[in-house]
Parts: structure tokens; C-alpha cells; sequence
């Protein structure tokens, strides 16, 4: 069989390609306390990434989950509810990537006024790397 | 006809093949326009992929101020403000005031606008791409 693969090597210009996928989750947990928080997670990649795009989906849910997307979607922007306490507390999602490590940061939308307990939301992310041939 | 075996064995020739992992555009990728919302009004664009498992995606409009400006486009899908008071949390910012929020799942990509505005909003023309998945996975 032809390895297709090889012809590449004839393309002119350079192009990306659809180089590795990595998923995995975070959970924002522990004590809260008042103001603005921002709680950060961190991904190592196995190489430097020329682009990448970034999904998130939480299975969070409560009666003050009020982003419209449902369970089953990923989306790139969005609110993560956090119901602690009945105080309706919500995370809006970031990630910045240096080198090889990305950074995830959830950062409060809307604050208290006293410390609480999380609820232990679970963020689930999906990272694509598009590499240049 | 050319035999398969005198192709194979003039790479040369090849230029592109379709087999490797470039960046692919699922057929599902087009483009609508956003019609003139008045206040309060709503347009969704449901686009259905199929793929069995959750793409990439944009979602790009057209950046003009009543006209259209050299095409000019901005990633809709980059922008976003929270907006929890508007029941519309990471509101996009589309094109007339307009926002909304755009998401995706295994079978189709959902598009939303709203006009929030407490006036009409402009028509504008909006563009996806879905990214089909190849490569490794960690």
C-alpha cells in the first residue's frame, strides 16, 4: 500500500494539520472566600503547540444554572455554576498556554460577601493542537 | 485510464492527497444571515453535523457598520461578556447589538442571537467551520 503520507513533501506552502487532541477535566473545590477569586489548573502538553482551540463542558447543574447550553454541549465561553449554599455562585472559564503548559483559570462572575464552601464543580475541557507541517 | 500501479509509483506527481490529517472542513460549514430582530427577538441557527463526537468550531460575522466593509470578519465564537443580569451568560457579541451564545455537541452546532436591545437590531451575514477531528489523542 502507498504511503499517501509522503506526498506532502510536495506541497508548497505550509499547512496545518490536526496533530493530537488532549481532554481531561478540573474541579474548583475548597473553601471561597470573599471578592473576586480565581483558582488555576494546569495541563502539560508533549510538545509546543503552533495553534490550539479549546471546548469546555460541566455536567454542573442547579437551580441557578442559568447558561442556556445543556449538559451534552461544549462550548468556548460560558459560566460554570458553583451552587454553594444556595448562593448562586458562578465561574467563567479561561486558559492561557506558555510553552507547553496550559493554564486554566476560573474566575468568580459574581461574589459573596462571607467564605463558602464549594461545590466542587467538574470542568471538563477538550484541547486540540493544530501543528505546522 | 491510468493504472493505480503507474500512479503509485510516481509520487511526484501527487500534489495533495486527501488522506493525511490537514486541517479538513466538515461540509456542514456554510454561512446564514441574521435577519432584523425586534427587541426581545430571537434566531437560531441549527447546523447538524453528525460527526459522532464533539468538533472545533468558529463561528466569524461580518464586521460592518451598516455596510459591508472590505468582508471584513471577527471570530464571534472568541468574544463574549459576561452578562448573568441578561439571562445570557458569556453573551456573544454579534454585529447590531445583538449577542448570543454558540455551542456544540456530537450531532450538531447551535447558533443563538438575541436582541436584548430594547430596539431593532441590524441584519448581518455570520460564517462556521467545523473542524474535523484527526491525529493522536492524550
Amino acid at each position: 500500500m502507498t504511503d499517501y503520507g509522503k506526498s506532502l513533501r510536495f506541497v508548497p506552502q505550509h499547512s496545518f494539520k490536526n496533530n493530537k487532541l488532549y481532554t481531561g477535566s478540573f474541579q474548583i473545590t475548597g473553601s471561597i472566600p470573599p471578592g473576586a477569586t480565581t483558582n488555576t489548573f494546569t495541563k502539560t502538553l508533549s510538545q509546543i503547540p503552533d495553534m490550539v482551540a479549546v471546548v469546555f463542558n460541566t455536567t454542573s447543574t442547579s437551580s441557578f444554572y442559568t447558561t442556556p447550553y445543556p449538559n451534552t454541549s461544549w462550548w468556548k465561553q460560558g459560566l460554570v455554576a458553583d451552587d454553594a449554599g444556595g448562593l448562586g455562585a458562578r465561574w467563567s472559564i479561561s486558559w492561557k498556554i506558555n510553552g507547553t503548559t496550559v493554564t486554566f483559570t476560573a474566575t468568580t462572575v459574581n461574589t459573596t460577601t462571607t467564605t463558602y464552601t464549594s461545590a466542587s464543580p467538574t470542568v471538563n475541557y477538550r484541547l486540540i493542537d493544530y501543528s505546522v507541517f | 485510464m491510468v493504472a493505480i500501479d503507474n500512479f503509485q509509483e510516481n509520487l511526484d506527481k501527487v500534489s495533495f492527497s486527501n488522506l493525511v490529517n490537514f486541517l479538513k472542513i466538515d461540509p456542514s460549514s456554510d454561512s446564514d444571515t441574521c435577519p432584523t430582530l425586534a427587541n426581545g427577538g430571537t434566531y437560531t441557527k441549527i447546523i447538524d453535523h453528525n460527526l459522532g463526537y464533539i468538533p472545533h468550531f468558529e463561528v466569524y460575522q461580518e464586521n460592518s457598520s451598516g455596510a459591508i466593509v472590505n468582508s471584513q470578519m471577527q471570530v464571534v465564537s472568541e468574544m463574549g461578556t459576561d452578562s448573568v443580569a441578561m439571562g445570557y451568560p458569556n453573551a456573544m457579541d454579534f454585529l447590531g447589538n445583538t449577542t448570543g451564545y454558540i455551542y456544540v455537541t456530537t450531532t450538531q452546532l447551535i447558533i443563538v442571537m438575541a436582541n436584548n436591545t430594547g430596539s431593532s437590531s441590524a441584519a448581518f451575514k455570520f460564517w462556521w467551520r467545523i473542524y474535523i477531528q484527526y491525529g493522536s489523542q492524550d
